[in-house]
């Protein structure tokens, strides 16, 4: 794409308005297409990566199928056609929102989805929101004052965040938070107490990174030339903290949130599991124990359309944060 | 240019504590600047120029130095300080108000992030007092005092949007927007092309002509100094080695390290003459400073200027000098103080 953008000639950029070079100016439009783009090659290589695999009909049965059973799922979902026509079938089903039925559910996959995602989504943001209430503060406490105690705590929340296993973590809550005290409920969902345990259990990971590069990049900023103007402006130190050095320092966390927050998805099948909640996870969960084909393979493709949209978020977030970037410099 | 001095420094020492010792970064360093006044000050890399200003406005993290002796009495608006013994709460009235600063790298000293318009109107809400809206037609005026044009549109601009010369306008821009009677800048010019730089030293010329805007420009190049500046202060070693008007000091170097400097530079006219190539390495700063810091480089050396240091001593009118030797004369100079010497001999 920037190649695009550079190969066209100063004089030409302004007197042609071509649309296709328009996008290619605009950061934004740029990442929308590359996006679009992106996840046409997803659905693509889903789509070819079960049928490189084998027949997808004698996958999707159980193993004492017979071949009668077999061909009649073939028929249903058309694996009897060509290659191509299927693929262009797919990729219509797909844009028109058709992800294809449950096999276990007998239900549309889309539908199941969307009905078991949200509990996914609030699930992930609170351990988001959890990490970042926790970690930016810290992070930018210890790095402000380096060496104090305040910064040790910031220092050790990170190694801390870093090497606790979460496996561990959360049968350690579960037995005292959950059963010794009685705090908390330990699974199900329904109030927000259900959502405490297991949205901790999944942000430590997060946190301590958070904590570790908001320091990191305080301490580095903190050094930078401008740093030095601000404070020769008569600045008050608390203005130079905010306004100079904490803006640019979480800069640098923009695009490890967005990263997270994908990774967070992904962890909260497991945590799903333990904790009884009847997300997208667990439904991943079922979908792969009962060989439901259809439906492991529209929530692969949600999930990475999902993160695409994501990524997008945070590269649109940058750009608004960070004028370089929009100006793509 | 007459009357009372803005500024008057006197013995400033600032040390650092670096992991292997002591570094003696400034001996012992005196001059003033009088309102509307332009002071050159030059001397080679590590010489203490940019020492001495940070220290001058507080500057100097206190994880890494000190400020170990020296006053600095400033006439401020609002009485007589010393700039020394001020607390960073103190320097909040002093800086931007009463002394602007420029850096050298224009890029890396604005912040990325931020509209130029904002960075200037951040001096002029603290200073000032001003709301946002009249902070930024202020900012607009300020831009189009530096030379900006179309500055009601530049102002919502971030600075990489900006060539290095505007950059540097912006950075004036900044230093003086709440108004100061003293603009240090710190090799202002140092990280731009020729005809720039010609630009940046016309600009605070006119600056200048507009108030009686005191300026200390910090310079590797004595052909900037020699078209700007009223006065020279030539850096050595963290100390002043001479002092003297611009074309005294010019026609007339009396220090052994003024005249290498001058001899250094090729014959066809001064610009772009950078500071070079006189044999020998800069003193080692480890120790305090007990001998005269030219004494490894100098071709005038004489026994004792290994064993004292001599003090910036007056030769003529506003003109001294920081050596035992008379050039001209071939002989040692008379009445120059001696302000320390190395024990034992
Ligand atoms: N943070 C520091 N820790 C230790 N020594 C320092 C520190 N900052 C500066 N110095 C030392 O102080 C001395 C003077 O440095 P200074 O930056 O003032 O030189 P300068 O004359 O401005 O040089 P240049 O022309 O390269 O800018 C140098 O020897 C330098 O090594
Ligand atoms: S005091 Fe001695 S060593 Fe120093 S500059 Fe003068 S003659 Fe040279
Ligand atoms: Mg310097």
């Amino acid at each position: 794409m920037s190649s695009l953008t550079d190969s066209v000639a100063p004089a030409a950029r302004s007197a042609v308005p071509n649309p296709l070079a328009r996008i290619a100016r605009n950061y934004y439009l740029r990442r929308v297409a590359q996006s679009i783009a992106l996840m046409f090659g997803v659905i693509i290589i889903v789509f070819m990566l079960v049928r490189l695999t084998g027949d997808p009909a004698s996958l999707m049965v159980a193993r004492e199928a017979d071949a009668e059973q077999i061909a009649e799922i073939r028929e249903i979902y058309g694996f009897d056609k060509p290659v191509v026509e299927q693929l262009t079938t797919y990729l219509g089903d797909v844009v028109t929102g058709d992800l294809g039925r449950s096999f276990l559910y007998r239900d549309s996959t889309l539908e199941l989805i969307v009905s078991r995602f949200p509990d996914t989504l609030i699930l992930a943001a609170t351990a988001l929101a959890f990490a970042l209430i926790i970690a930016v503060p810290l992070g930018v406490a210890g790095g402000s004052n380096p060496g104090r105690p305040i910064d040790k705590l910031a220092r050790f929340v990170g190694v801390l965040g870093q090497v606790t296993p979460s496996f561990w973590l959360i049968m350690l809550l579960i037995v005292y938070v959950g059963v010794k005290w009685g705090l908390l409920p330990t699974n199900g969902v329904g109030t927000w107490k259900h959502l405490v345990l297991p949205a901790f259990a999944l942000s430590v990971g997060a946190m301590g990174q958070f904590v570790r590069l908001t320091r990191s990049a305080v301490l580095e900023v903190r050094n930078e030339d401008f740093v030095r103007t601000a404070r020769s402006k008569g600045l008050a130190r608390r203005a130079v903290a905010r306004r100079h050095i904490t803006r640019n320092a979480l800069l640098s966390l923009v695009s490890v949130v967005g990263v997270q927050f994908t990774y967070m998805l992904g962890g909260s099948i497991y945590i799903e599991s333990i904790y009884a909640r009847p997300g997208l996870g667990q439904l991943l969960d079922a979908a792969v124990r009962a060989r439901d084909f259809p439906l492991v393979q529209a929530i692969t493709i949600f999930i990475a359309g999902f993160t695409i949209i994501m990524n997008l978020v945070t590269d649109v977030l940058y750009g608004l944060l960070d004028p370089r970037i929009r100006h793509g410099g | 240019m007459t009357g009372e001095a803005l500024l008057t420094v006197d013995g400033l020492v600032t040390k650092f504590d670096a992991a292997d010792g002591v570094v003696h970064a400034i001996n012992g360093v005196s001059f003033d600047i009088r309102p509307g006044e332009t002071l050159g000050v030059v001397g080679e890399s590590g010489s203490g120029k940019s020492v001495t200003m940070m220290s001058l406005l507080g500057l100097i993290p206190s994880s890494v130095g000190r400020i170990a002796a020296g006053t600095a009495r400033y006439r401020a608006t609002s009485g007589e300080v010393d700039l020394l013994k001020l607390s960073e709460r103190q320097f909040g009235r002093i800086r931007g108000r009463e002394i602007g600063m420029v850096f050298q790298d224009p890029i890396s000293s604005l912040n990325p992030v931020m509209t130029v318009g904002r960075q200037i109107a951040e001096s002029l809400q603290r200073h000032l007092g001003l709301g946002r809206r009249e902070s930024r037609s202020r900012a607009i005026e300020m831009l189009a005092r530096v030379g900006i044009a179309d500055p009601s549109h530049r102002v919502d601009d971030y600075p990489h949007e900006f060539s290095g010369g505007m950059r540097q306008r912006v950075m004036i821009a900044i230093a003086l927007a709440a108004g100061p009677r003293l603009m240090i800048a710190d090799e202002p010019t140092t990280a731009l092309d020729v005809t720039v730089q010609a630009q940046i030293m016309a600009l605070v010329r006119e600056l200048q002509a507009e108030s009686e805007l005191a300026v200390i420009w910090v310079s590797h190049d004595l052909g900037v100094v020699a078209g700007l500046a009223d006065r020279v202060l030539v850096m050595y070693g963290g100390t002043i080695v001479e002092s003297a008007g611009v074309d005294d000091l010019f026609e007339n170097p009396q220090h052994p390290y003024t005249r290498g400097l001058l001899a250094s530079i090729p014959g066809t006219g001064l610009a772009g003459s950078r500071l070079a190539s006189i044999p020998g390495t800069p003193p080692s700063l480890q120790h305090e400073l007990k001998l005269c810091p030219f004494a490894d480089r100098c071709s005038h050396a004489i026994d004792r200027c290994a064993r004292e240091r001599p003090g910036l001593t007056p030769i003529s009118a506003d003109h001294s000098s920081a050596c035992f030797w008379d050039i001209d004369a071939s002989r040692q100079r008379d009445g120059v103080a001696v302000i320390a010497q190395r024990e034992g001999m």
